[in-house]
């Protein structure tokens, strides 16, 4: 009585929501790592993991009553949807501060290691600062 | 690559601060080049395959070796001068996390004279 799929509504939530939860999930790599802004707090992500769980379990919520596959496509979708934003909530949250001990890393004061690198075109270059010139030296970790 | 990226659209304002920029990847020359020229970076990357600078700043990341099981360094930014004295660094206590450009101007004022 009144129920959505009896008056002929197609019940949207229950694939739109995994869809917007994986599409949270993925972006954050795809997309949203590119600007610090999205990056260092993932809240777009967030969003849409939210908006995603959310319409999920709303799509759930209206099949189970009747059961069968659509029943079955909710309780799917509703795992899929909370098992993607737990694994980046996971990854943004705790798995991406796995990082050595700071003490182990040159520190302030301490004296610049002589070592001599080949640059982009294999030509040596000493870590070395000009009179007057400060040098930015940025590890970053390739291309993998 | 972004955090490359955000220091070469910054080139100017590091540059007004004194500053120049070199970055070290764990990768070969090769791809280094690579990467210089398709991101049009005007700072060299070096190339620190065998890790000898990592280890001289003691930056190793081993935990996250990659497939090939290759170690890789955190990342780390350092500022230093002509006295050859680390100023500044950052080693970010999140590997998504690095030094915006911002941080490295102001890093670069703060420690100045």
């Amino acid at each position: 009585m009144g129920d959505a799929e009896s008056e002929g509504r197609t019940n949207h939530a229950l694939w739109l929501g995994p869809l917007v939860a994986v599409f949270g999930f993925l972006s954050y790599y795809t997309i949203f790592f590119w600007w610090p802004i999205t990056r260092d707090f993932p809240w777009v992500n967030l969003i849409l993991l939210a908006i995603g769980v959310t319409l999920s379990i709303t799509g759930l919520r209206r099949a189970w009553p009747r059961g069968g596959w659509r029943a079955l496509a909710g309780a799917v979708g509703t795992l899929v949807s909370v098992t993607v934003s737990g694994a980046l909530v996971f990854y943004v949250f705790s798995l991406s501060y796995g990082l050595p001990d700071e003490a182990l890393a040159l520190g302030v004061g301490e004296a610049i290691p002589v070592v001599s690198l080949s640059d982009d075109t294999g030509i040596p270059v000493q870590l070395a600062a000009a009179a007057g010139e400060r040098v930015i030296l940025v590890f970053y970790r390739g291309h993998w | 690559m972004s955090e490359l990226q955000g220091l070469q659209s910054r080139m100017h304002d590091l540059r007004a601060a004194g500053a120049r920029v070199i970055a070290i990847s764990p990768d070969t020359v090769e791809q280094n080049a690579e990467v210089v020229a398709s991101l049009g970076l005007e700072f060299p990357i070096l190339s620190d395959i065998d890790l000898k600078a990592t280890d001289a700043f003691g930056v190793r990341h081993d935990e996250q070796a990659m497939s090939d099981n290759v170690a890789i360094p955190r990342p780390a930014t350092y500022i230093f001068g002509n006295a050859g004295t680390v100023e500044w660094r950052d080693l970010t206590d999140n590997w998504r996390i690095r030094p915006r450009p911002d941080d490295l101007i102001a890093a670069l004022h703060a420690t100045a004279g």
